[in-house]
């Protein structure tokens, strides 16, 4: 009676895991457009497609995509030239290496200068990078540059 | 003979009499009549003279353009007597020709027509906005601003971001 008891929840359980309908596939994910043309196209587009495009995201992303659009609008062809470069770069690398490029951007940021300095000419970026990321890291810091 | 001066009905008699209308007998009768009758005779006598006026009287050469000038000038009488508004009413709800109204309706409808078209044709331009925005990936755009954010010296990160 025990035996039974105890048994057979454990049937039915693996009876309806073999009977439950498999998890439907993932539909296939979109082909990923060049991004600096991907932002371009958004840059010049109208407001109201613009909007639209915007009211897939919250709130708050919402506001630092505006942000960083009307910065970048702002910036002359020559410059904005020169980010597609450094995206271009940046997209060249394996995904995991720009997340590893964006990080050191990110903690260098953090550092008062001197030590902003030393973390850019000491041997952590050296031996950790390749020359690509070790431009794209200086880069990030032009007045550090003549100090390397 | 009844004197037709005195009935109204036989008032006929004389006017052919003048116009030589009526039968011998009835001239014969209506002539014994008048040699009784002054009235009748003064009638008599006042007709023929109309009818000899008449008779006289032959119209003026017509020029070829009188009835245009006729017609600017009855167009001119009603353009000083009534606003433009209504002559132009009056020409719809009056017509010189008799028009049946449903004619008018005509350019009306197709005008609709044309529009509802029109309407129709538009309304796919706005689904195509629609997915002119959806073919733009968001998340992307997302992505390269926050890398602009990075990768650009000058940029202040925004609050909230990283």
């Amino acid at each position: 009676m025990f035996v039974c008891g105890a048994v057979s929840p454990l049937w039915a359980q693996s009876r309806k895991a073999a009977v439950a309908p498999r998890k439907p596939p993932a539909p296939p994910k979109r082909p990923q457009a060049n991004p600096a043309k991907e932002l371009d196209r958004f840059a010049k587009m109208s407001p109201e497609d613009r909007e639209n495009a915007l009211s897939k995201l919250p709130p708050q992303r919402r506001a630092a995509v505006e942000q960083r659009l009307a910065h970048y609008q702002t910036l002359t062809p020559e410059q904005q030239e020169k980010f597609k470069q450094r995206l271009e770069m940046m997209q060249s690398l394996p995904k995991d290496r720009q997340d590893a490029v964006r990080q050191k951007i990110q903690e260098l940021r953090a550092l008062p200068p001197a030590e902003r300095r030393k973390g850019l000419t000491g041997d952590d970026l050296k031996q950790n990078f390749s020359p690509d990321e070790q431009t794209l890291v200086r880069e990030a810091f032009p007045g550090m540059k003549n100090l390397d | 003979m009844n004197c037709p001066t005195k009935r109204n009905e036989d008032a006929e008699i004389l006017l052919d009499y003048c116009a030589r209308k009526l039968a011998p007998l009835q001239t014969a009768e209506f002539e014994i009549h008048l040699k009784q009758c002054p009235d009748c005779s003064r009638l008599v006598e006042a007709q023929k003279e109309v009818l000899a006026a008449l008779k006289a009287w032959t119209p003026g050469p017509v020029s070829a353009d009188f009835d245009a000038r006729l017609y600017a000038r009855i167009a001119a009488e009603e353009a000083q007597a009534a606003p433009a508004w209504r002559l132009w009413l009056r020409r719809i709800f009056q017509p010189p020709v008799p028009y049946p109204l449903w004619k008018s309706a005509v350019p009306l409808i197709a005008a609709c027509a044309v529009l509802a078209v029109a309407l129709s044709v538009r309304m796919p331009d706005s689904v195509d906005h629609r997915l002119r925005a959806d073919k733009v990936d968001i998340e992307q755009v997302e992505q390269t601003l926050e890398d602009f954010d990075i990768l650009t010296p000058a940029v202040q990160a925004p609050a909230g971001s990283m």
